[in-house]
C-alpha cells in the first residue's frame, strides 16, 4: 500500500477506495497515444488486472505521442500490445497485465470484455467505437470512449442504461475520407495525453463507484484553451437504447476486407452504399504522400504501401497481405 | 475542425445548413439557444437570420 501512499491521501480514495482498485480488472482496447497513457496512469494507480490489445506494431513516428514505446522497440518491430505490457510490468510487476497482439472484431470482442469491470478506449475509428458500444450494452459494462486529432479531442463516460450511447452520437458511418484522422490532420501530444488522463481518471471514478462522474460529452481544444461539456441526450430512435439491437456485434461490419489470392493487396469493400469526394480526400492526403486523382479514381502512396480508392468508398491496398493491416491502412487514411 | 460558431446570416433550415456547410455525412451535433440536438432529428426546424449555432465535430483518432 506505501507504493500508493499519495493517492491513498486523496478525498474520496482511501484505505477502501485503494482496496477497490487493487481488485479491479480493466480493457484497454488500442495501444496508440491514447491507450498508452491509459495503461501506464492505471497500472500506476494499481489496478489489479489489465488486459491490453492492439492489432499493430511500433513504428518511428509513434513516438513522439505513444508514451510507452522507445527506438528499440521501434527497431524489433514490436507489436505494441507485447512492448507495452513489457513496460508496464517493469513499472508496477504488482498488476497482472495481460498483452493480445490482435484485431477487435465481432467474433472476439465479447471474449474479450467478459470478465472485465470497464472498457477504456485507446482505438483510433469509429468502427471499432461502435462495435465496444454494442458489446458493452449487451453485457452492461461501461466504457469511456476518448478521442483526438490535431488540438481537438473529446471523452464521455457511456454507462449502459444510464447516460446516451455512442450509437446515439454517432447514428450511422461517415463516408469513408468525411472525417479528419491524426494522420491526415496531425495531433499534439499535449491533446491525446490530456484525453487519455481525463478518461483514466474517470475510469478510477467509475472503479470507485464515485456518484460524481462526467455524464457529459467533455471536448477540449488547445488551440484555444476551451474545455466545454456537451450534455448528450438519448436519440429517440437509437437502435440500440430504445430497441436494443446489436447492429454491430451481430452483422458484418461495415467494412469488408478480402486478400487477392497470389497477390501483395488487400481489397476493401464497404458495406453500403456511399459516395466519397475523392478530390476532397487528394487534398488531406498530399500532404503526407503522394496522391493522384485520375477522374474515377485517387492513387496514394504512402511508405511502401499503394491505396486505390474509388468514389465508392472500395479500396485495394497494395503492398499488404494481412488483411488486419490492410484495415488499418484504410482507417489511418480515408478514415472510418 | 473543432468546436465552430456560426451566425446565421439568412432564414434557412437545419438541412439547408448541413448541405451547405457539407456535414451531412459527418457525425456532429447542434448547439442553439444553448440547447443540444442531432440535427438529423430536427432537419426541418428553421434557423432564423441572427441566430448562432454551434457545430461539435465528432472525432475519431487516438
Amino acid at each position: 500500500m506505501d507504493r500508493y501512499s499519495r493517492q491513498v491521501l486523496v478525498a474520496g480514495i482511501g484505505k477502501s477506495g485503494q482496496e477497490k482498485l487493487l481488485k479491479s480488472r480493466v480493457l484497454v482496447i488500442g495501444c496508440g497515444a491514447l491507450g498508452t497513457v491509459i495503461a501506464n496512469n492505471l497500472v500506476r494507480a494499481g489496478i489489479g488486472y489489465m488486459r491490453i490489445v492492439d492489432r499493430d506494431y511500433v513504428e518511428l513516428d509513434n513516438l513522439q505521442r505513444q508514451m510507452l514505446f522507445d527506438e528499440e522497440d521501434v527497431e524489433k518491430g514490436m507489436p505494441k500490445a507485447l512492448a507495452a505490457a513489457d513496460k508496464l510490468r517493469r513499472i508496477n510487476s504488482s498488476v497482472e497485465i495481460e498483452a493480445e497482439v490482435k484485431d477487435v472484431n465481432r467474433k472476439n470482442i465479447e471474449e474479450l470484455i467478459k470478465d472485465v469491470d470497464i472498457v477504456v478506449d485507446g482505438t483510433d475509428n469509429l468502427e471499432t467505437r461502435l462495435l465496444i458500444n454494442d458489446a458493452c450494452f449487451k453485457h452492461n459494462i461501461p466504457w469511456i470512449y476518448g478521442a483526438a486529432v490535431s488540438s481537438y479531442g473529446m471523452t464521455m463516460n457511456i454507462i449502459p442504461g444510464v447516460t446516451a450511447c455512442f450509437r446515439c452520437i454517432v447514428s450511422s458511418m461517415p463516408a469513408p475520407g468525411s472525417i479528419d484522422t491524426c494522420d491526415t490532420v496531425g495531433v499534439l501530444n499535449a491533446t491525446t495525453s490530456l484525453i487519455a488522463s481525463l478518461q483514466s481518471n474517470e475510469a478510477i471514478k467509475v472503479l470507485l463507484g464515485d456518484k460524481d462522474l462526467n455524464r457529459e460529452l467533455l471536448v477540449i481544444d488547445l488551440a484555444n484553451n476551451s474545455f466545454d461539456k456537451i450534455a448528450v441526450k438519448k436519440r429517440d430512435d437509437c437502435p440500440l437504447c430504445r430497441d436494443g439491437v446489436f447492429e454491430y456485434l451481430d452483422k458484418k461490419g461495415p467494412i469488408e476486407s478480402i486478400k487477392l489470392c497470389g497477390r501483395e493487396m488487400v481489397q476493401i469493400t464497404p458495406q453500403r452504399e456511399m459516395e466519397i469526394s475523392l478530390e476532397d480526400l487528394k487534398g488531406k492526403l498530399e500532404r503526407i504522400g503522394d496522391a493522384s486523382y485520375l477522374g474515377f479514381l485517387l492513387k496514394f502512396r504512402v511508405d511502401q504501401y499503394e491505396l486505390i480508392i474509388y468514389p465508392d468508398g472500395r479500396a485495394f491496398v497494395k503492398g499488404v497481405s494481412d488483411t488486419e493491416m490492410a484495415r488499418s491502412l484504410y482507417a489511418k487514411y480515408i478514415g472510418v | 475542425m473543432g468546436i465552430e460558431k456560426i451566425e446565421i446570416k439568412e432564414d434557412k433550415t437545419i438541412k439547408e445548413l448541413i448541405d451547405e456547410l457539407n456535414l451531412s455525412s459527418v457525425p456532429i451535433l447542434l448547439e442553439l439557444d444553448g440547447e443540444i440536438f442531432y440535427p438529423d432529428e430536427n432537419y426541418g426546424k428553421i434557423l432564423k437570420a441572427g441566430d448562432i449555432v454551434v457545430v461539435i465535430r465528432i472525432v475519431a483518432g487516438g
